[in-house]
């Protein structure tokens, strides 16, 4: 069958947010949640093992994608990256995300990875994370004792750890109300057009005609998790967004990453094309109607 | 093991299955539904796409129990009985097919874009099978033949109206 | 005069040129196709293989003990259980090792009843090894204090290759520009989507048939006997349907053995099949090659000597990779009319992953490099003399008759036609001047187009005492054929050219033709699928054969319709009158009158093919195809100079395909060749370090997908070969071998940077620029 034969697991199929929960209450980190199972399955095959899966296909209430335009934009942990790419809401409103939809893995992979997953396996090449970093969010997490929310920024520890706690479920995604003309885009390189970024980068800015008051400018590929780059940050907070500005802003790029060699690129080639994509991002956000890619 | 219920090709199947097996192996293994390749096991090249509810997705990713209750067409359930789908038949008189390995999937995802949009432009035929990958074409005959079945079929679509 | 030909009149019509369908494709569209991977047989038992996974170590001992424990095991096997058996034409490789040589080398095998009991039970084998220091490139292997890898090779020197034409150091005296480079080819592989896999299953008289994914399924027998102790007559080999080859199973693998053993051993049959990562690591790649090469002009753009000193890792054992130099020196030698010739080339082991014969066999390696080089004069001739760049190929193109220092009689060649078409169709010259002028400017996206050329064997290439194919034909009651050809199907389509042919001659629809190709207790002997010699040489034995038995029919025929057999013909099912087309009498009856007579009269015809070529020699002086070919690539570009990335826009192509047989085959090899070559050129590349291959996974060794083909224009140039089948020539391996350097060139024109060790990634690319910019400021 040629098949990567996976060490058995038990499968558990909770029915509701609340028998999840005492599920992960019971196995913690004995257990893995599956929602798309699209970066689970492959670890599963490759030398990672765990006892029991818990899998959301019977949960109930986690499958939302409503955009309210007073309350902002929510996401559920089954909701995929398919279903981003289908809403109007989220392109209108949120273009960094949708953008980073569109280029997500493979038209097949969309369809059953979801947005919370992307966030969750806390890699500094995920393309959706990167996005949502950018335009800002908070997770919410459940588990028996209750709630709490924790905001993108304090989530992610470093390479495939977050702040999740074993026994908590990641519910939902809230991502805020774009304020007042907010511009947002994503941009990556890749080898081959459906592939892992080799590097990313999302920006989220507002914008008052020609100057920018605050900038969230996010790049992967580049460290240990998703960065941001505070330097750039503040050099677009307060400036009208010139060449000249976007220029320097280019070259200050590289000050602010730190990234490795791998298989997809090299340390050097990322140093030097980071200022380059920087750049890009910055202009597609700026320049709405060239936002395809 | 669990027991499994779900269709496939229109057919019902309950079936006690590990917790462990894929969808992918539960057609290969256990349905004999050997028309689903698998190519890379690790969700890079597509060769096993199936549609799970109207959507293409990769089955080598996906443990079996997780399609409960779900609606599944194969490679095998495309054709009518001797009366292919015009993306099969559009294959066959392209030369798109060689040594055939990705061709269930090419199908599955050529027939899924179409009954969406029988008249895509090019960059939608690309983005159709960019996931899946041939080595024997260059693609460009199966993005003809592509082109070709949306053609006959806005053609059936316009003369059954 | 019969009833149903009355007034019936048919005219003469050709399926030649035509487009003919592949008959196994309906089946492949519904997933009906039973491939090797998917067989289960009766009794069948999983085999799998422990790989050392290190790259040269001692095996101190391995515990099979808790493996064989396991319940559902049948059989642990070690190099212990497997004595004296070798592999390989130098018979350096062994089916299971007794010292790790190279990461892929297979340490012991189980046998058990399931996949996943197998995998289990080789995590419970424990080995002890001692690593030892290794070697990782050719050069190091030669260094005097290196480690010995194979014990009957001293100084870790494998195969070795030489041919010397003329006097060089005159011709380098007569010369005005002398190039002096060294070009890298790296690692590349086959990536079959049918991952490797063989069903072995002996018999109770010790005869083994073994369901191989081989291309070449009658030396394969020679190949694997001594492998497995037992003579080869012994050994049936069933070709199922497989997911691509190219060039992949074109030798015997240590996994072919381990299963035929395991089988043995259990009495059971056992299926060796790899999954994805085990494909990457075990299987053969393209012989990676340092070519330095050197090559003289005059200023009047005439070439006057070429020379090449090749140095190839062998890896840790020899299969068909490092004899690519046989191939390679003919480019050498053959690509344009050079007089004098140097051509060295030395193979040294590694311990280094193994290459075996990859499509474009050696010319892909040598073609990037030859190419480039006729692209460096065209330049400097066109800068610093005002010549045209088409006018310095066509000096230096050979015409029909010529034959090359190696003997190759290009008796049709067409290469200036390949040129002038290919650079009218893409406006090469005006487009040419018109991005020189602009790759110094400023600019972020620059535009390049660069022409490549090669030559190739078209007619088989004899490297074995024969070259041949043997077909045998029949014809039944019902007008219906059966073909048994030695050629196989590994999805190039020779099914669909046989049945052309054969419906050609006999005047029946190509889908009454049945093809058996798949047994080779049934077929006749073929030396393989290679060289791009399937249509050439199975394509003249089934005309052949098919003219045999036409002529038996109408001899017939004659007789009974008081005519000579050469005023008949056959057609649309008929015996017809060959002048008119009158219809005599309908071929299903005349099959049956011809049979059912007191002395019976049956179609059964055999032919065995044996193309007018010589033997490749020690000397290399042969005329070794019966055929060669030339093809001409230009490749349009646009390079981007921030981040280095190459985007291949269009593909003009021409090439000499002798005549064009089935149109559909012809485009669907010229497209999918050009994808290996694109692939090769730009994106992918096997990663190791010290021995272990980094990206065994598509998610990491990136082959090109739909998005990344160019736009492909194909002109055919039909230079009718006198010898091929209608006057076809081989064309599969060219579009592979020319694409490459055609879009280095085409990157040159746009950045003026040569790169001169492939893959052109965006990070080489990108370097190349900055450093450049640094340099030129």
């Amino acid at each position: 069958m040629s098949s990567r034969v996976m060490r058995d697991f038990d499968l558990l199929l909770p029915e509701s947010i609340e028998e999840t929960i005492a599920l992960l209450a019971r196995h913690k980190d004995k257990s893995a949640v599956l929602a798309g199972g699209t970066d689970l399955l492959v670890a599963l095959k490759f030398d990672y093992s765990i006892d029991n899966v818990i899998s959301l296909a019977l949960v109930p209430g986690l499958d939302e994608l409503d955009f309210d335009p007073a309350r902002g934009l929510t996401i559920g942990a089954k909701v995929t990256i398919a279903d981003v790419l289908r809403s109007q809401d989220v392109k209108d409103n949120y273009p960094a995300l949708w953008q980073a939809a569109q280029v997500f893995a493979t038209p097949q992979l969309r369809n059953t990875a979801t947005v919370l997953g992307n966030i969750l396996r806390a890699s500094p090449a995920g393309d959706c994370s990167a996005a949502l970093y950018a335009t800002g969010g908070s997770l919410l997490l459940k588990n028996a004792k209750g709630c709490r929310n924790i905001d993108l920024d304090d989530f992610w520890i470093s390479y495939g750890v977050t702040a999740r706690c074993v026994d908590e479920l990641a519910i939902s995604l809230h991502v805020p109300v774009p304020a007042q003309g907010e511009k947002s885009a994503f941009r990556r390189m890749t080898r081959t057009t459906e592939d892992l970024s080799k590097i990313n980068a999302a920006v989220c800015l507002q914008m008052a005609g020609e100057t920018c008051h605050k900038a969230r400018v996010v790049m992967g590929c580049v460290g240990p998790t998703l960065l941001r780059l505070p330097k750039v940050e503040k050099m677009l907070a307060g400036a009208a967004v010139t060449p000249e500005l976007l220029r320097d802003i280019s070259n200050v790029v590289i000050s602010e990453i730190a990234p490795i060699d791998d298989q997809r690129s090299s340390a050097e080639y990322r140093n030097k094309v980071a200022g380059v994509l920087v750049k890009r991002v910055i202009e597609a956000a700026l320049n709405a109607k060239e936002n395809d890619q | 093991m669990k027991l499994l219920n779900l269709t496939i090709n229109g057919r019902k199947h309950t079936k006690a299955v590990s917790p462990s097996m894929t969808l992918l192996d539960f057609l290969r293994e256990e349905l004999n539904l050997t028309g689903t390749k698998n190519g890379c096991d690790k969700g890079a090249c597509g060769c096993c796409s199936v549609m799970i509810d109207d959507k293409p997705m990769l089955s080598c990713l996906l443990p079996a129990l997780e399609a409960e209750g779900a609606a599944i067409t194969t490679i095998e359930g495309i054709a009518k009985g001797n009366a292919l789908h015009p993306v099969q038949e559009a294959m066959i008189e392209m030369g798109a097919i060689q040594c055939g390995f990705c061709t269930p999937a090419m199908v599955i995802n050529g027939v899924h874009m179409l009954a969406k949009n029988n008249n895509p432009d090019d960059d939608e035929v690309k983005e159709c099978i960019s996931a899946t990958v041939c080595r024997c074409t260059g693609y460009n005959s199966i993005e003809k033949a592509l082109h070709l079945a949306a053609s006959k079929m806005r053609r059936a679509a316009h003369d059954g109206s | 005069m019969a009833e149903d030909v009355a007034f019936k009149h048919i005219e003469k019509t050709s399926l030649i040129g035509k487009r003919i369908k592949k008959p196994d494709a309906p089946a492949k569209a519904i997933g009906k196709t039973r491939y090797i991977n998917d067989m289960v047989l009766p009794q069948m038992l999983y085999g799998k293989i422990l790989h050392a996974g290190r790259p040269h170590a001692e095996i101190i001992s391995i515990d099979t003990s808790e493996a064989e424990k396991l319940a559902g095991v049948h059989l642990v096997i070690t190099a212990k259980d497997t004595p004296d058996l070798k592999l390989g034409f130098v018979k350096d490789n062994a089916p299971l090792k007794s010292k790790v040589l190279c990461e892929r080398d297979e340490v012991a095998a189980v046998a058990a009843e399931s996949e996943a009991i197998a995998a289990a039970a080789i995590k419970l084998i424990k080995v002890s090894y001692k690593d030892l220091p290794g070697v990782f490139s050719a050069k190091d292997g030669l260094k005097k204090d290196a480690p010995q890898i194979q014990e009957n090779f001293p100084g870790n020197k494998s195969l070795k290759f030489k041919f010397k034409h003329g006097d060089l150091a005159e011709a380098e005296a007569g010369s005005d520009i002398i190039l002096d480079h060294v070009f890298n080819v790296h690692y590349v592989t086959h990536c079959c989507m049918g991952t490797s896999c063989a069903i072995a299953d002996f018999d109770h008289n010790g005869k083994l048939t073994i369901y191989s994914q081989t291309q070449y399924p009658y030396n394969y027998k020679m190949d694997l006997a001594p492998a497995l102790g037992i003579d080869p007559g012994d050994i049936r080999v069933i070709q199922p349907t497989t997911g691509g080859s190219f060039g992949a199973k074109l030798d015997v693998y240590p996994y072919e053995p381990v299963a035929a053993i395991l089988a043995q051993k259990t009495g059971r049959p056992v299926k060796v099949l790899f999954d994805r990562e085990e494909e990457f690591i075990n299987s053969p790649t393209r012989q990676p090659a340092a070519i330095h090469l050197r090559t003289g002009c005059t200023s009047d753009g005439i070439l006057t000597f070429r020379s090449a000193d090749v140095l190839m890792d062998n890896g840790a054992y020899t299969s068909w990779g490092p004899t690519v130099p046989v191939i390679m020196m003919r480019t050498v030698s053959g690509h344009y009319r050079v007089p004098v010739i140097d051509f060295k080339a030395q193979a040294v082991y590694s311990n280094n992953a193994y290459a075996g014969s990859f499509r474009g066999y050696g010319n892909v390696q040598m073609t990037y490099a030859t190419a480039q080089h006729m692209d460096m004069f065209a330049e400097e001739l066109s800068e610093k003399h005002g010549m045209d760049p088409i006018e310095f190929h066509l000096k230096n193109a050979q015409k029909s008759g010529e034959v090359t220092p190696q003997k190759s009689y290009l008796r049709e060649c067409v290469l200036a036609e390949c040129l002038t078409t290919a650079a009218a169709a893409s406006d090469y010259v005006n487009k040419h001047k018109t991005y020189t002028e602009a790759c110094t400017e400023e600019g972020r996206y620059k535009r390049g187009i660069g022409l490549a050329s090669s030559i190739h064997n078209a007619g088989g290439a004899k490297i074995h005492k024969s070259d041949g194919c043997g077909t045998i034909l029949k014809m039944d009651d019902y007008a219906r054929v059966t073909v048994i050809t030695g050629a196989s199907e590994i999805g190039q389509g020779i099914d669909a050219v046989i049945s052309q042919i054969v419906s050609e001659e006999l005047g029946v629809p190509p889908e009454h033709v049945t093809l058996v190709n798949n047994d080779s207790d049934i077929g006749p002997w073929d030396v393989g699928v290679h060289a791009s010699r399937t249509t050439f040489i199975a394509g003249n034995g089934a005309k052949r054969a098919a003219i045999k038995a036409k002529k038996q029919i109408l001899a017939a025929a004659s007789k009974q319709a008081n005519v000579t057999a050469e005023e008949l013909d056959l057609r649309g099912g008929y015996v017809v009158q060959d002048k008119d087309g009158a219809a005599v009498i309908r071929l299903d009856r005349m099959l049956r009158q011809m049979h059912f007579q007191p002395t019976p009269d049956v179609v059964m015809v055999s032919d065995y093919y044996e193309p007018n070529s010589e033997l490749e020699g020690k000397d290399h002086i042969s005329d070794h195809s019966a055929a060669y070919s030339h093809a001409v690539h230009i490749a349009e570009v646009v390079v981007d100079t921030y981040t280095g990335e190459v985007k291949v826009e269009k593909v003009t192509m021409a090439q000499d395909v002798g005549r064009v047989i089935n149109r559909m085959g012809l485009e669907a090899q010229m497209e999918g060749g050009l994808a290996f070559g694109l692939g090769f050129a730009l994106s992918e590349e096997m990663i190791f370090e010290e021995g272990r291959l980094l990206n065994p996974s598509f998610r990491d060794y990136k082959v090109p997908t739909a998005p990344e083909m160019p736009e492909i224009e194909m002109h055919f140039i039909e230079s009718d070969c006198e010898e091929g089948p209608y006057g076809a020539k081989g064309i599969a391996e060219l579009p592979t071998i020319v694409i490459a350097p055609a879009i280095a060139n085409a990157v040159y024109n746009a950045t003026g940077i040569r790169f001169l060790n492939p893959p052109m990634s965006p990070e080489k690319v990108a370097r190349a620029i900055w450093e450049k910019k640094q340099a030129d400021s």
